[in-house]
């Protein structure tokens, strides 16, 4: 991987491999994204400017908080080439990537922009992980995940966009994917909005979706959604798409915890009851 | 100062460079750098002030000697922006103490401060450290979206967590989960009127000088206690006061003298050992 000057100035290569690895405190050593990088590339396949985009595998680290206007990606990972299983692991630092609009109402009533499709982070790769940082006040959503074999996505704050705060596109997900302990708080759609069928083999857990409005977690049947908080969201709680398995039901759910979602009407949609589960003043 | 400042600052971080390289993005606070000011926007001495979005870690403990000058070691103000406050396993220690369990007997004032005052703030996350002694709350919250609180332990101050949910305040989210907060001189969690959600996760309540959890009488507000203990505290064990009020899969013990463990909020799935639900 070779590097503008703007992240790893003039060191030289031994220096960058010294740097390099000075910065593994957490998970090895990484390549830097900064605010201070992005006016002219913060690597040498990326060009000048929002997005950053990111098309070889490696560890990334964000290093600043990163904003935009809120109509364009901030981060484009795209890492479909086979060779590539190596993957990409994008550590936001426990920083912001930050567009200027908002959301009103508990649940969401309305946000103040129109909706696009176009996500703060597009995350499309063979496998890798995303994750310890915010995501808030984008016209799209917040992550659009396309994971063709595998992946992890976890400790993100995702708020105040208007369209869902994690979305996945339905790919064949060979190995599953991880989605946990995330907060997905007063989005303009879905909490969370994972794929449907047999798309998506999943484990979504300990992930806390509030005031959102739509549903907390939208899942599909080839999912188990387990230990969530789905809380004050504008419908269900726990809402799957309507494929239904073998077996004929759409949800894998249990241990979750469903209170005060859909107009504390019914707090998710399942085909079975699962008596593990919480809704409001009793079993689901 | 700006040149002492300067030179301090260059010292710490050859300091720093000898032990453990700092890591880029973060900023590092301590007590060695507080006399100058740790931040550009951060004046000589404590409390240091944060003011602007970014991820801070604690390299050393701070300390707040009994009665001051201040009683606040961290404040954040910083309106609509994104704070990471990391302890990185340091105490932050003021002056009060409490003999007893529940506490009682306490030294020290009781102001409407914290330890770690968030005076406004959109979003961010406290975690990983001691908080201990302070004649304010432990941590005091006005935050306008999500805040994660995780792997505190919060002890012998006038409240532990004490969160604000007026006003401009009432879109707050509060996480507080995986923490200890324990033999505090007044409530372990306490939530003023407003509306908002605090969810309690995977903590333990124990032995504070007045209520376990209390909520304000805000009725739109909501709180979900979860896979939590809550024991020994010497009134109710958690009060809701509140329409929107759920406990699930935790337990209650020895709370009230062994009287009312849950008050105005429905448990389910709860144990109460001693007392009633």
């Amino acid at each position: 991987m070779l590097m503008k000057p703007c992240c790893i100035t003039a060191l030289g290569l031994l220096a960058v491999a010294a740097v390099s690895a000075a910065f593994a405190q957490d998970s090895g050593p990484f390549i830097e994204i900064s605010a201070a990088c992005v006016p002219e590339g913060c690597f040498e396949t990326d060009p000048p400017g929002l997005p950053v985009l990111i098309t070889e595998p490696g560890h990334y680290r964000l290093t600043s908080d990163l904003e935009s206007d809120g109509t364009t990606s901030v981060i484009v990972v795209q890492m479909q080439n086979e060779l590539f299983r190596r993957g990409v692991h994008l550590d936001l630092g426990g920083h912001v990537l930050r567009g200027p609009f908002s959301c009103i109402g508990t649940p969401v009533s309305s946000c103040n922009t129109a909706v696009t499709s176009v996500p703060a982070i597009r995350f499309e790769v063979r496998n890798g992980s995303l994750r310890n940082g915010t995501i808030r006040g984008f016209a799209g959503p917040g992550v659009l995940a396309l994971l063709l074999e595998s992946g992890l996505i976890e400790g993100l704050m995702v708020t105040d966009n208007a369209s869902h705060g994690i979305e996945m596109i339905d790919v064949v997900s060979n190995e599953g994917y991880v989605i946990r302990d995330n907060i997905l708080h007063r989005n303009g759609g879905d909490g969370l909005r994972a794929p449907q069928g047999d798309f998506g083999h999943a484990l979504i857990s300990g992930n806390l979706a509030t005031g959102n409005h739509m549903a907390g977690l939208r899942i599909g049947r080839g999912a188990r959604a387990a230990d969530n908080i789905a809380v004050n969201n504008a419908s269900f709680g726990i809402m799957p798409w309507s494929v239904l398995s073998p077996d004929g039901q759409n949800c894998l759910v249990s241990g979750n915890v469903l209170f005060g979602n859909n107009n504390d009407d019914a707090q998710m949609n399942c085909s079975a009851s699962n008596q593990t589960n919480q809704c409001n003043s009793g079993a689901c | 100062m700006l040149i002492m400042r300067a030179l301090l600052l260059a010292a710490l971080s050859a300091s720093l460079s000898s032990h453990a390289l700092a890591d880029p993005g973060v900023t590092v606070l301590s007590a060695e750098c507080a006399p100058v000011g740790c931040l550009d926007s951060d004046p000589p001495g404590l409390p240091i002030v944060i003011t602007q979005s970014g991820h801070y870690r604690l390299h050393s403990d701070l300390q707040i000697p009994l009665g001051g000058p201040s009683l606040t070691a961290i404040r954040i103000n910083a309106p609509g922006e994104h704070v990471t406050l990391d302890l990185n396993g340091h105490m932050i220690r003021g002056g009060k103490t409490c003999t007893d369990t529940p506490a009682g007997a306490c030294t020290g004032l009781s102001v409407n401060t914290g330890l770690i005052n968030v005076e406004n703030l959109h979003s961010g996350r406290i975690k990983n450290g001691r908080i201990q002694g302070g004649e304010g709350y432990g941590i005091r919250l006005r935050v306008t979206g999500p805040v994660e609180l995780e792997r505190l332990h919060l002890t012998e101050n006038v409240d532990g967590v004490h969160i604000d949910l007026l006003g401009a305040f009432s879109t707050a989210t509060v996480r507080l989960r995986d923490s200890q907060i324990v033999r505090n001189q007044g409530n372990g969690v306490r939530r003023v009127d407003g509306t908002g959600l605090i969810l309690v996760e995977n903590s333990l309540i124990h032995g504070n000088g007045s209520f376990g959890v209390e909520a304000g009488s805000g009725t739109d507000g909501t709180l979900v206690v979860r896979d939590s203990h809550i024991s020994n505290n010497f009134t109710t064990g958690l009060i809701g006061r509140s329409l929107r009020c759920r406990v699930y899969d935790s337990s209650f013990y020895a709370n009230f003298n062994s009287g009312t463990q849950i008050s105005s909020c429905t448990g389910l799935n709860t144990i109460c050992r001693s007392g009633t639900c």
